[in-house]
């Protein structure tokens, strides 16, 4: 059911009961207000009665000289007398003796429970229907000669039971209407609330449907604006998630295919020597030329091959930090590095600090071997490779860091290539890297270590004067061991 | 003499290449850079450019824009077996192209029909008295025509162009019949003994143990 509907019946249920119960309640005590009142008139016209049949006994019996007959024919015309003296047109009066019916101003015949039934000295009224109208009988009971007297009147009070139907039938009526009217006018209300929770329906609609640009455009300030605010943030970190997926799609489909092209070449160069190998008759020299390309480009293949291992196997595990002294790492580096650096006689100036960091020192030992192997790449023969290490203390917004740097003086990275230099297999300069033995593997694998460290690495590159790596490291401290 | 100008910045996959070539009778010159290729292009004259796409200082395309007023024919060495670069290499204006890795005797067999499509090189093979006509489509002994069906025609023409070069059984299959090798050699071993037969090549063709067939002169030319 629609939530509007939901509102409208709800509402409609809880007006219709207020509004009968005060209806019912505020009848009801109309009709007891005009029933006391009746029944005090009654009273009173009985009391009227009483009175004045007793004033017209008092002349027989101070007599003394009566006799029973004479006593009830007394009775019958000062009952006569007062019925036609007082009374008014809606009453009848009934006047008892010894519990007989000695005068009756009416045809109708009188219950003769009104009369037995009374205590002496008191009042007694019943209110009863016959044929769709009402009476009220008011009794009163006296002692005559040791005999009861009872004087009955008798009033017809349907008027106010038709009053009763009648209000109530108009207030039925009134009720119909003010439903009816109110149904309409919150039926348009709960439209109008409702209708920016039917916009915010048919926009996720849509947004499910595969249109991700659009956005709710509720302005209002309460629940359903929050609840479209939330929306949109929602649809707008949905739609980011999914670039974001999307691009980590298409890096890997880059990877996969980058990295073929890479297999290919050393592979075109071991296949044709071996088939070259083969095929014909070589000279010693020949052979050896063909044998040791089939090596170095075996050996190509293999490194590639481990640096592929090695990046999914930091990508998918996390690492075992230990507390590590940054100067057994540098030293430990500089001592990997030094062979393949003089081979091109480039110098390692390493300076470094006494300090501790929290890190897996394989794992960093090779993110830093193979920046230095990246700059060694860079950098023409004779040049120098700077490898320090500086520690900064806390400043007012700052925790304090260790950063350790590489610097070159090679050819430096164009700026337009500096954001995508840790893309895996991505090679700035494509050709010159492979002739150096790059796969295009290293810096991203460095990235990737130095991330999981929850190191930051910033890069400076001036093209034709070098480039620096700096690694920033947070210090090791006790609570880093608690929480890692 | 052919002159072949190799543009490739893989210096093992450029010597094997000139190695191979030169093997056949090619005059080669290797380029690593489309710089040098350009330079070398400007001074000197060739029949064929192997070009790589990837090049430093200037790549393959654009290379290859310089080349053709030149009028040289060209074949594009790729490492990406991509439809998209082939094709792209092809409408501009290349002759043909070779996936890397590539084996030998499909670069020197895809050399041979670019250059004899320039009339570069001739449609005529000779191996001591046969002669082949691979465009007509005919083989001769001391003149006299020889009754070959056109896969033994085939066959001897790959061996006539591969003289003294071991030829592998699935290469050979792979070449001739154009399907995957599955290593039954019945029909290939076939072929071979009806051609010896036939064009009475005798010991001249031999069999490589286990392995495939070799055409050789009567005195060794290396």
């Amino acid at each position: 059911m629609k939530f509007r509907y939901k509102v409208l019946i709800i509402n409609l249920i809880v007006i219709s009961i207020a509004l009968g119960t005060i209806g019912y309640l505020m009848i009801v005590k109309n009709f007891n207000l005009a029933l006391e009142q009746q029944i005090e008139n009654a009273v009173e016209e009985n009391n009227l009665f009483q009175a004045s049949i007793e004033y017209e006994l008092l002349n027989i019996l101070n007599t003394n000289s009566y006799s029973q007959n004479a006593l009830m024919d007394k009775l019958s015309d000062a009952g006569e007398n007062v019925y036609t003296n007082i009374s008014a047109n809606d009453s009848d009066l009934y006047v008892a003796y010894d519990n007989n019916i000695i005068y009756s101003s009416s045809s109708i015949d009188c219950d003769p429970s009104l009369w037995n039934l009374v205590d002496v000295g008191k009042k007694n009224y019943t209110i009863k229907e016959t044929d769709g109208s009402y009476y009220i009988s008011v009794s009163s009971c006296t002692l005559l000669l040791d005999k009861r007297l009872n004087v009955i009147n008798h009033r017809d009070i349907t008027s106010i039971y038709t009053m009763m139907k009648q209000q109530s039938d108009y207030y039925k009526l009134l009720l119909i209407i003010v439903l009816l009217v109110c149904s309409i006018f919150m039926y348009i209300l709960s439209t109008l609330l409702t209708k920016p929770l039917e916009k915010l329906q048919r926009i996720s609609q849509s947004f499910g449907d595969g249109d991700y640009d659009i956005r709710a455009n509720i302005k209002s300030k309460d629940e359903i604006g929050m609840l479209a605010d939330t929306y949109n943030n929602m649809a707008d970190s949905v739609v980011e998630h999914m670039d974001e997926l999307k691009d980590m799609v298409t890096r890997q489909e880059q990877f996969v295919a980058d990295f073929t092209h890479e297999l290919k070449t050393p592979m075109t160069s071991i296949i044709g020597y071996a088939d070259t190998l083969r095929s014909r008759e070589l000279t010693k020299e020949q052979q050896l030329m063909a044998a040791s390309y089939i090596f170095s480009e075996g050996r190509r293949l293999e490194s590639m091959s481990m640096k592929l291992f090695e990046f999914i196997y930091t990508k998918q595990h996390s690492i075992s930090a230990k507390k590590l002294n940054v100067m057994k790492l540098m030293e430990e580096v500089r001592i990997s590095v030094e062979p393949l650096l003089s081979a091109k006689e480039i110098s390692l100036e390493s300076n470094t600090v006494n300090c501790h960091i929290l890190g897996d020192l394989d794992l960093l030992k090779s993110a830093f071997i193979n920046l230095i192997d990246n700059a060694r790449k860079a950098s023409p023969e004779g040049s120098k490779i700077i490898f320090s290490c500086k520690q900064h203390t806390a400043k007012d917004d700052q925790a304090p860091q260790i950063t350790i740097s590489v610097k070159d003086f090679g050819h430096g990275i164009p700026k337009e290539h500096l954001d995508k230099i840790c893309d895996a297999v991505y090679m700035v300069d494509k050709s010159r890297s492979r002739k150096e033995g790059g796969a295009g593997l290293g810096l991203s694998l460095s990235a990737l270590i130095f991330d999981a460290h929850g190191a930051t690495m910033k890069v400076d590159s001036v093209l034709n004067e070098g480039t620096e790596f700096s690694i920033s490291f947070s210090p090791y401290s006790e609570e880093v061991t608690h929480n890692a | 003499m052919i002159k072949i100008l190799i543009v490739e910045d893989e210096k093992p996959i450029s010597d094997l290449i000139a190695f191979n070539l030169s093997a056949n009778n090619y005059t080669c010159t290797q380029a690593f850079d489309g710089l040098e290729a350009a330079n070398l292009l400007e001074n000197n004259t060739y029949d064929l450019v192997l070009l790589d796409i990837m090049l430093p200082k200037i790549d393959g395309y654009e290379l290859l824009e310089y080349i053709k007023p030149l009028n040289i024919p060209v074949i594009f060495l790729t490492a990406k077996g991509a439809l998209e670069e082939r094709v792209k290499g092809l409408t501009q204006g290349a002759e043909d192209y070779i996936v890397k890795p590539f084996q030998i005797v499909e670069l020197l067999a895809r050399i041979n029909v670019v250059l004899r499509r320039f009339n570069k090189a001739s449609s005529i093979l000779n191996f001591e008295d046969i002669e082949v006509n691979t465009e007509t489509k005919l083989a001769t002994k001391n003149g006299k025509a020889l009754d070959l069906t056109p896969k033994e025609f085939e066959l001897l023409t790959l061996l006539v162009r591969n003289v003294n070069i071991t030829l592998f059984r699935e290469n050979i299959y792979e070449t001739i019949w154009e399907s995957d090798y599955y290593g039954d050699t019945r029909t290939l071993d076939l072929h071979i003994q009806r051609l010896r037969k036939k064009v009475g090549l005798g010991t001249k063709l031999k069999t490589v143990y286990k392995v495939g067939y070799r055409l050789e002169n009567s005195s060794d030319e290396e």
